[in-house]
């Protein structure tokens, strides 16, 4: 079985905001959970191989590295200036081209959306680019029967245990803050085996479909929210904050909008 | 650039729900910008009033394919696509339930149309573009969204941002059944081995509650939280938060305010140690009064609040507690 685990860097910032950290990029929190999830399917069966893939800068590539360090058999960045500024119809089209390069992928896995852009689309668009169903609100990984993926879902109240027929793609719900523990010795070894780097002549993408080019959104520029509101500064002592507040809160339903 | 036809795309459960008819509401208000026409998509029993009904919100022509209960995906985006083509609206809002985004994303996909997601506004700006609006990266801003080489424009808009109104002297609209046979071969990929009931996870309406309680990055001490709590209890208030509160565990994930959460307008949110990132403020700000509690004078919430208490959380609990 060939497993894809697709990966957005994201700023480090955006994750760890009272942390210091020196890295520049890390693990989409959601991503880093599909991550871990793909590779307790290898502890059950050591021939699955399992691909980490990312588009973003080359000051991420150490990500991939971790992903090797972690287990996966396979680490791809994605990166060349054409695909800077890639919306998600693009970026969807990017990683799927990746993918078909890659042949014969039995799963695709996904975090459900990214923790920067939040819009959750690039995995339907992925799926949408190969033909290939898509489940998602996945919780965990049970295991595997044949050529079937026994998976654990919670949809709405309801938490459900399926069997999927493969080629498929899933999309994990959950996320984790939690750093992968990697030894020296493994990183090293990773380090080592070195990841592969593609442009996009390497995955012979259409340079009308990646990048500013081939986006069909653009950021016209930012605002500020609009607000009418009245700026009441409430001064005084810590006590008469607390009393106003207090008074507000009384007032509850009786107040008019 | 003219827009002549602007469509809603019902979800798959209710045509006529109230989300919808915000929807229809605000393509209407879009619509009259250049006299063009709401086309609304519908998928599910054909039920002749509650059609009629989508009419008095704005809708001009209604078309509906006749078939119950669609839940699977590509069934829906594949009726969707083919009312789409048929009637090539410029322009296309779809709910940003869980089902709708999904709708979406493959019908950006297939038309290699722009699509934007959770939009708080959209609006027809001065160079006669539709411009869709949603809170921004990492910032206490608005982004401003335009398609591109886009034959339709795309967004998904969350539940509660627009208001549903009815309208009057409203003619009598089109309704027209939508022929649909199945063209492709999709055998459902999944098999149900079992399914359970979680019973601590309900589904949550926290618009039903007039006061709100949002806990934010500034409640690190699970003590503080658990007297927020209390207070809540005293006050008839829910105890809601921020992502950041989510990844703590502060908070249910069912209580998350905000882009990636839900949105609220209860009589008086207070938010206890919540700094204001955009992707917060975006889920409040149709709250009656708001009122932001925290010690760091600049938090940007401040510039959205109605009243700023500039104060340390532990500090004013203690003085409420001894007040009530």
């Amino acid at each position: 079985m060939r497993i894809v685990v697709c990966i957005k860097p994201v700023r480090t910032e955006m994750v760890y905001k009272t942390e210091d950290r020196n890295e520049k990029y890390t693990f989409n929190p959601y991503d880093l959970y599909a991550l871990e999830q793909s590779l307790s399917l290898k502890k059950l069966d050591d021939s699955i191989e399992i691909i980490a893939l990312s588009m973003g800068p080359m000051d991420a590539q150490h990500l991939l590295v971790k992903s090797l360090a972690m287990g996966c058999d396979d680490g791809i960045i994605l990166n060349d200036s054409a695909f800077i500024g890639s919306d998600t119809l693009a970026t969807s089209y990017v990683l799927a081209t990746a993918i078909k390069k890659l042949n014969k992928v039995d799963l695709i896995v996904c975090g459900a959306k990214s923790i920067d852009g939040e819009t959750g689309q690039v995995v339907f668009g992925i799926a949408e680019r190969l033909k290939l169903n898509c489940i998602q609100h996945l919780k965990k990984v049970i295991g595997f029967e044949d050529d079937k993926l026994i998976l654990e879902q919670e949809n709405g109240d309801r938490r459900l245990d399926l069997s999927l027929n493969l080629p498929a793609v899933i999309a994990f719900k959950d996320f984790t803050l939690k750093q992968p523990d990697i030894s020296l010795l493994l990183h090293k070894r990773a380090k080592q085996k070195g990841i592969k780097i593609w442009n996009a002549d390497d995955i012979e993408a259409d340079g009308n479909k990646i990048g500013n080019k081939g986006s069909k959104t653009k950021v016209i520029g930012v605002r500020n929210i609009v607000t009418k509101r009245e700026r009441t500064i409430v001064n005084g002592s810590i006590a008469d904050k607390a009393k106003y507040l207090t008074e507000l809160l009384s007032l509850g339903s009786n107040i008019k909008n | 650039m003219n827009i002549d036809k602007i469509a809603v795309i019902c979800d798959s459960e209710d045509y006529d729900s109230q989300y919808i008819l915000q929807l229809i509401t605000k393509a209407r208000s879009l619509a009259d910008y250049d006299n063009s026409k709401v086309l609304v998509c519908c998928v599910g029993p054909y039920h002749k009033e509650k059609l009629q009904n989508l009419s008095r919100f704005g809708a001009d022509t209604i078309i509906i394919c006749e078939r119950p209960n669609v839940t699977d995906v590509w069934m829906y985006s594949d009726i969707i696509s083919e009312m789409l083509r048929e009637h090539m609206p410029d322009m296309a809002i779809f709910p940003a339930s869980d089902f709708g985004k999904e709708i979406a994303a493959i019908i950006s996909t297939v038309f290699e149309a722009g699509l934007t997601a959770d939009c708080i506004d959209i609006k027809r700006n001065k160079n006669n573009e539709v411009s869709f609006y949603r809170a921004a990266l990492n910032d206490s801003v608005i982004a401003e969204i335009q398609c591109k080489d886009s034959a339709i424009r795309l967004c998904t808009v969350k539940k509660g941002i627009f208001v549903e109104s009815i309208l009057e002297d409203r003619e009598r609209c089109n309704i027209e059944r939508f022929p649909y046979e199945i063209t492709y071969n999709n055998k459902n990929p999944v098999q149900i081995l079992e399914s359970k009931k979680i019973s601590n996870n309900k589904i949550v309406d926290i618009n039903k509650y007039e006061i709100v309680f949002c806990v934010g990055r500034g409640v690190k001490k699970v003590s503080t939280y658990k007297r927020i709590e209390d207070l809540s209890k005293r006050f008839g208030a829910v105890v809601a938060g921020t992502r950041v509160a989510v990844e703590e565990g502060f908070i249910n994930k069912e209580y998350q305010i905000g882009q990636s959460g839900k949105s609220v307008s209860p009589k008086i949110y207070v938010g206890f140690g919540i700094s204001g990132a955009s992707q917060h403020i975006v889920g409040i700000i149709n709250s009656g009064i708001i009122v932001a509690i925290n010690k760091e004078e600049n938090a940007p919430i401040f510039q959205y609040a109605d009243c700023s208490i500039v104060a340390d959380i532990d500090d004013i609990l203690d003085e409420i507690e001894k007040i009530i």
